[in-house]
């Protein structure tokens, strides 16, 4: 792109800024309906004059153009980041599992989601959803799609789709994984076990592995959820922070960032089972209750309702425009 | 503001050229007849090509007649020419003329430099880059032998060479912060004190007495002459940071400096480096060799957690605060500032030269804080050449790389999210367990490297610079093809 098109591009964004502002403001402030249909003439016309509106401004309902705009293929994140979820665990546990002694499936189970997946998971989370959502407000559709709901159900309606689409490819993630290390690589012989033929999985392995005692099967619902609720987690806190933040690498970096931080530090002051990672990812460490897990699970919960209040907050603009 | 107003460029050029010419002559005179006595003396030529490049930039001659009078005339021509009322207008007051003279004694200091390693390396290159002995004392080097009998690696010679860069950097900083002043507030005497600037360090060099050789001022501009008189390499290089900062309103002139260009990622950075640093040295034992334990990163053979997420914070957090900066210039600013530049070549050019001094300045600062943290433990630390050449060459050559290649798939792509990816590829392939061809080049500056002993120090060194200078012409090249970010 040459430097005047660009020009001409920024321009055009700047001014669609405006006009959706004004917009947003005459729905906001109650102005009357003469004054209301003045500004949204005027910031439409801008607008349309600068093509930005696209098939709204030439005679199509407000409605297609959204429907348009918000078409399947922009969010190819969601596969993506949902096969590299999936597909990381797996590559890496039947590549290392040759390298290492496996008592038992359950124990190839552990070496997979140790290392590598803890690394890159609250990245991945993060970027599920929330990669395609800063395309929207970069383009300046998030603007169309708020004046056209509403604040409030814009961000709630994002959060509910991250979440979603986090917690589905968490739970895949375990539960593809489990499926393979506890039925197919037994019954058909990719992995020497040591000893041979399988010992019962001894329960004190990692925390949350101490449900393997009362059942598999509720080992696999609990820990699938919980990884589940992480993804959503961070999920929901990219969405969130693309909203809150101006700047969206800053946005999308920070959860993992963040995330880093705390289990370095927690870890360097020898409490490396209050880390946002070790809440889920325990295999490194000594097992214990089901205390720490869970409250700092809570915390980001908590983290995350005070990033929707914020970010449902009328106090700001509607999001930040880059 | 216009870089040659800025700068006043088009005078002040012509001058360096004079002084380039004059520089070159004197070099090449100086190293014709030291390659000649030290063949004269030893029947053969013994010396190595770092001991040449030492020559070049360490000989106390020739900084005290040569370098260090032309940086004296061009800063003083560079502060004299810049005090005028349009340009004091534009500078926006006194302050800015004083932050507008440190840059132009940077920029002065950073040209004489370069011209010197230039001429030093020609001089070096047909030389032996190895040896197995002390030579420095066979070579002539009458001033130098005595100063740094141990010099047996080369490693370490170039370890000497970088301190004394940054001794003269210092230098220049100084002198072009006290003409500043003098400039403003005794304009009569300002000649006077450029005779004095001149003609002060032969004096000092020559009729200084020998018992008082710990107080000599000309150990700020000389590292040899210093760490000869017995005193820490950075202990001078301290004294001249107090000494700025001394000077009268330079503090607030700093202050305001350093608030507009610190940015809060930065804050943060420096809080969870230094937070982490005392950390790690709770949970380990640093010992005498504070650097190799902190910086040890990881291994296929010994991985801590800690050590690794320290490595990883340190280089690839500096790395990201940068990418940062750059995501903002790309998505806020570029469209303004490209207008203004010209050209992305010429703006891309000059950010990655500021985030290299940025880069120079944190790695800096973190071997500073080790070096007080060993003092308050009352551990003399004992940093090896090749530990030192990994946090001062392949570690800031690392980020670079990285910076260079993320601002290079932002600006091709558009899209923030292939940064963080490239950011995210260094970090999982620093990773011993994640990497089959340990050491890849994101782990390069890993201090386990040192023990390990796979690759040597040269291959480190020349394989992360290679990887910087290619990742940064091929930005280079992309942004000459493609003068605008993808949108």
């Amino acid at each position: 792109m040459s430097v005047a098109a660009y020009c001409q591009r920024q321009r055009r964004q700047i001014v669609l800024r405006n006009g959706t502002e004004r917009w947003r403001k005459s729905i906001y402030l109650g102005v009357s309906n003469e004054e209301d249909n003045d500004r949204r003439s005027l910031a439409r016309g801008e607008a349309i004059d600068l093509g930005i509106l696209g098939g709204y401004g030439r005679g199509l309902p407000m409605s297609d153009t959204i429907q348009r705009k918000s078409s399947v293929h922009r969010y190819w994140t969601v596969p993506v980041a949902s096969i590299l979820l999936v597909a990381i665990p797996a590559i890496y546990g039947l590549v290392m599992a040759p390298g290492y002694a496996l008592a038992d499936p359950f124990d190839h189970f552990g070496l997979a989601i140790s290392n590598l997946l803890p690394l890159v998971f609250p990245l991945l989370a993060t970027g599920i959803f929330a990669i395609s959502f800063s395309e929207d407000v970069r383009s300046g559709y998030c603007l169309l799609e708020q004046i056209r709901i509403g604040r409030r159900p814009y961000v709630l309606r994002h959060c509910r789709t991250g979440a979603f689409v986090g917690a589905t490819a968490g739970f895949m993630t375990i539960a593809v994984w489990w499926v393979i290390t506890m039925v197919v690589a037994p019954r058909v012989g990719w992995v020497n076990y040591y000893p041979e033929g399988g010992a019962p999985p001894p329960p004190e392995r990692f925390t949350w592995s101490q449900l393997m005692g009362t059942s598999p099967i509720v080992f696999f619902v609990a820990y699938s959820s919980m990884v589940a609720l992480h993804a959503a987690l961070y999920s929901v806190m990219g969405v969130l922070l693309t909203i809150i933040l101006s700047n969206r690498l800053l946005a999308l970096a920070a959860p993992f960032v963040g995330s880093f931080v705390l289990n370095f530090v927690f870890g360097s002051l020898g409490l490396g089972q209050w880390g946002p990672m070790s809440a889920i990812f325990t295999q490194g460490l000594t097992q214990g209750s089901f205390v720490p897990p869970i409250a700092t699970t809570g915390a980001m919960l908590l983290l995350v309702l005070v990033m929707i209040l914020r970010a449902m907050s009328t106090k700001r603009p509607a999001v930040n425009f880059q | 503001m216009n870089f040659a107003l800025r700068f006043g460029l088009s005078t002040r050029f012509q001058l360096l050229l004079v002084g380039v010419v004059a520089l070159i002559s004197g070099i090449s005179f100086t190293g014709t007849i030291q390659t000649t006595r030290a063949v004269a003396r030893t029947n053969e030529l013994t010396a190595t090509g770092p001991e040449a490049l030492m020559l070049c930039l360490g000989d106390p001659y020739l900084l005290v007649y040569g370098l260090w009078p032309i940086a004296v005339l061009t800063i003083a021509k560079c502060v004299a020419t810049s005090y005028r009322t349009v340009l004091l207008v534009r500078l926006g007051g006194p302050r800015g003329y004083v932050a507008s003279s440190v840059i132009a004694g940077l920029v002065v200091a950073a040209f004489i430099q370069l011209t010197a390693v230039g001429v030093g390396l020609a001089t070096a290159l047909p030389l032996p880059w190895r040896h197995s002995q002390p030579r420095l004392g066979t070579i002539g080097l009458d001033v130098l032998a005595p100063l740094n009998p141990d010099s047996t690696s080369a490693g370490q010679v170039l370890v000497d060479i970088l301190l004394q860069l940054a001794y003269f950097f210092v230098s220049c900083v100084l002198l072009a912060l006290v003409m500043s002043f003098i400039r403003i507030r005794h304009e009569s005497g300002f000649r006077i004190f450029i005779g004095l600037f001149l003609a002060a360090p032969p004096i000092l060099l020559k009729l200084w007495p020998e018992s008082l050789i710990l107080i000599n001022p000309i150990n700020l501009l000389i590292s040899f002459r210093a760490r000869g008189a017995g005193i820490h390499a950075v202990a001078p290089l301290v004294l001249c940071l107090v000494l700025v900062l001394w000077i009268r309103g330079t503090m607030s002139t700093l202050g305001h400096l350093l608030l507009r260009q610190l940015a809060p990622a930065w804050l943060l950075f420096g809080g969870i480096v230094l937070v982490g640093m005392l950390l790690v040295s709770r949970q380990t034992d640093l010992g005498e060799n504070s650097l190799f334990t902190l910086f040890y990163g990881g291994s296929p053979d010994s991985m801590s957690f800690l050590t690794w997420s320290f490595e990883v914070i340190f280089w690839q957090g500096m790395a990201l605060v940068l990418v940062l900066q750059w995501s903002t210039f790309i998505n806020e600013r570029a469209w303004v500032e490209l207008i203004r530049y010209g050209s992305g070549v010429k703006k891309l050019a000059f950010g990655l030269l500021a985030d290299l001094a940025v880069v120079y300045l944190v790695t800096a600062a973190s071997l500073l804080l080790l070096w007080i943290g060993d003092e308050v433990r009352s551990q003399h630390g004992h940093w090896s050449s090749a530990e030192l050449l990994q946090h001062l060459v392949v570690g800031p050559a690392i980020v670079m790389s990285m910076v260079a290649i993320a601002v290079l798939v932002m600006w091709a792509s558009g899209r923030e999210s292939a940064a963080l990816l490239v950011i995210t590829a260094g970090i999982v392939g620093s990773f011993p367990m994640a990497a089959p061809w340990w050491p890849i080049p994101f782990a390069l500056m890993f201090q386990s490297n040192v023990a390990d002993g796979a690759t040597s120090e040269w291959f480190r060194v020349v394989t992360s610079l290679v990887f910087a200078s290619a990742s940064v012409a091929a930005l280079l090249l992309v942004v000459s093809k493609r003068s605008a970010p993808s949108q």
